[in-house]
């Protein structure tokens, strides 16, 4: 029980380093120059209250671009900033204050529109206002709060409710897009027809939701939505010490595409690529399958029919019986590299090609093993007697071949099999990188390293006992 | 020609050196297997060709390089599993070679030279180099190797695996042992 136990923890271990390397390798070679997070660990991870300190301190210096990110950061902000005011010097108070007056439109209050100068009368009206706010709604700006009134604003769409909202600003955020859920039936399209127009309005993207829009548009628009909160959501949120070590790895790329790819697989929004990936697994999916026939039923015949020969021929030179399994292997691969190959050729190929791989290494382990004394005593023996010999010879090196023959059996679905004129796996993949998207590689990537790592969680202890029945045979 | 050729003298070098070396580790330390278990996965999600491909692209390595190298470390990984679990299924055997004064690392080069897929592994590295050089054609087409991968260059190969194979023997029976 113990040992399962380890070598289920080692299958979720491994896979999740390989997985990062692969995403290494993957990022490294796409060729795509978008601003990136940091790729597996991030030491500054951003969070509203360090986002609002250096816009304070940039306050101070007078720095002009702090408007527009003082407006995107909204009452987060202001909650931060108002009570730490004093601090600062007029100039700079001002200049926060009037930053701040799209805001102050945004929660709903309409005098914010009247007064855009930076006339001192105004400025110390402004003052008033978010001092009043901050001490009027401060028990709304606590996640329990914050979680009734979006839900409750979901409920029905009430002008009260809505104001109760729109007093949140961006602080109701996190909530709004936690609750767009998975778009698939009619309730899901009208629940994100209120969500995504609030979203959009506070954090001033250009999400739109047509009235005729389909649950594919809306659940597209979703997932754009969900894109930009995996890279910025860090800013409306202010974690606590120990939850900063959860964003120190959550917010980098391979994250992200994690979470993306995550969402895909649990059916949370629809991911194009991840579809693609599955339809393309899933065509070559009967190549796949005569690889594995061939390499595990075909192979072992073969090398087990070399290895009866071997005993009626001894004298015969090894590298006549390798030589044409390599010989084979090559030709069907060539012969794969032809355009327009039909189906049948496709699969028969698939077949051999892993067959005579596995065989050449398996003819060659056996010709090792049948030294002179082990000749000697099978040469007596009845055919049938020979072959279980054979078989019982070489099935430990069979099953260690398991995990190690998948890219074997996979590359020429992968590389060759690309029917009714769509492009192989391995252009879907080239194209992919070259476009930066990740999402194809890394899904076609995962299934392969799922794949090995099952077998390897079931071969090992397989070969551990094979080895040890041979040993006691011997 | 001569980069296929090239490439594939060092891919059967680079299986059979990285692979004995890797094997040896894992006879010692679990973490090299541990290693050899994440490496034989990401053998299978066509990593190694990625990286060639990536090398190739930025220059950073010559097409003999990529090409061999890639081909060498992905028949390197099946030959260090035998060589580990030729020590799995041969504790007896590897306890009386030490009791007699061997190393472990001497008895596992000695194994490994006598095992026979781990010697056709890397033989198979010549039949792994086309295979590489197809996917980087599809991965890197300004940089492949080799502008098209058919079954006549694929076929002057097999003269290349007839040489190598009995050259490969003599260097395997020098081991020390």
């Amino acid at each position: 029980m113990t040992d399962l136990i380890r070598r289920l923890l080692w299958w979720f271990t491994s896979s999740a380093l390989t997985s990062v390397l692969l995403f290494l390798v993957l990022i490294s070679a796409s060729s795509s120059q978008a601003s990136r997070l940091p790729l597996l660990f991030n030491p500054q991870p951003i969070s509203s209250s360090r986002e609002a300190e250096s816009l304070l301190a940039l306050a101070k210096q007078a720095d002009a671009r702090i408007e527009e990110r003082i407006a995107r950061l909204g009452t987060i902000f202001a909650l931060h900033a108002i009570p730490r005011l004093g601090s600062l010097s007029v100039a700079s108070q001002a200049r926060v204050l009037i930053a701040l007056r799209p805001v102050r439109a945004r929660t709903g209050d309409t005098s914010a529109q009247l007064g855009l100068d930076s006339d001192p009368k105004n400025l110390s009206e402004d003052l008033l206002f978010w001092q009043r706010f901050t001490e009027e709604r401060q028990l709304d700006f606590r996640p329990p709060a914050r979680t009734r009134i979006v839900r409750r604003w979901l409920q029905g769409e009430l002008s009260i409710r809505r104001r109760e909202l729109f007093a949140l600003d961006t602080y109701a955020l996190p909530e709004l897009v936690a609750e767009l859920g998975s778009i698939k039936t009619e309730e899901d399209v009208a629940r994100a027809r209120l969500l995504v127009p609030a979203i959009a309005r506070l954090t001033q993207e250009p999400w739109r939701l047509t009235r005729d829009a389909d649950p594919d548009q809306v659940s597209h628009t979703v997932a754009n939505i969900r894109r930009y909160f995996d890279r910025n959501g860090g800013l409306y949120r202010d974690p606590a010490p120990l939850e900063m070590v959860a964003e120190v790895l959550s917010q980098t790329e391979f994250a992200v595409l994690v979470g993306e790819v995550g969402r895909g697989l649990l059916g949370i929004e629809r991911n194009e690529d991840l579809e693609r990936a599955f339809l393309d697994l899933n065509r070559a999916s009967p190549g796949i399958f005569a690889g594995f026939l061939g390499a595990f039923a075909l192979g072992p015949l073969i090398a087990a029919a070399l290895g009866l020969g071997r005993i009626r021929w001894p004298r015969l030179s090894r590298s006549l019986w390798e030589l044409p399994l390599a010989g084979v292997a090559l030709l069907s691969f060539g012969l794969l590299q032809l355009d327009e190959a039909p189906g049948y050729v496709e699969l028969g190929g698939c077949a051999l090609f892993s067959a005579t791989t596995v065989a050449f290494l398996l003819t060659e382990e056996l010709n090792q093993r049948l030294h002179f004394r082990v000749l000697s005593v099978l040469v007596r023996r009845s055919t049938m007697r020979r072959l279980a010999a054979l078989l019982r010879e070489f099935s430990p090196t069979a099953l260690a071949l398991v995990p190690v023959t998948v890219l074997e059996v996979v590359l020429v679905p992968v590389l060759c099999s690309g029917s009714e004129g769509r492009p192989t796996i391995l252009k879907q993949i080239a194209a992919s990188m070259t476009e930066g998207q990740l999402e194809y590689p890394m899904a076609c990537g995962l299934a392969f390293i799922v794949a090995v790592a099952t077998l390897e969680l079931i071969t090992n202890p397989l070969v551990g006992a094979l080895g040890r029945g041979l040993k006691e045979l011997h | 020609m001569a980069t296929l050729v090239g490439s594939s003298l060092l891919a059967v070098l680079l299986a059979f050196s990285l692979g004995s070396l890797l094997g040896r580790l894992g006879l010692s330390f679990g973490l090299a297997r541990a290693l050899l278990d994440i490496l034989t996965q990401f053998r299978a999600t066509l990593g190694f060709w990625l990286l060639a491909a990536l090398c190739l692209q930025n220059g950073w390595v010559s097409p003999i390089i990529a090409l061999g190298g890639a081909a060498g470390l992905i028949q390197a990984i099946p030959i260090a599993r035998w060589v580990c679990l030729r020590s799995d299924s041969g504790e007896l055997n590897a306890a009386r070679a030490v009791a007699l004064g061997q190393s472990t690392a001497r008895h596992a080069a000695a194994t490994t030279s006598r095992q026979g897929a781990a010697f056709a592994a890397a033989l198979f590295a010549i039949v792994q180099v086309v295979i590489v050089a197809a996917g980087l054609r599809e991965l890197a087409p300004a940089h492949a190797p080799l502008a098209e991968i058919s079954i006549i260059p694929s076929l002057t190969l097999l003269p290349l695996l007839l040489i190598a194979e009995p050259l490969l023997r003599k260097l395997m029976a020098r081991l020390p042992t």
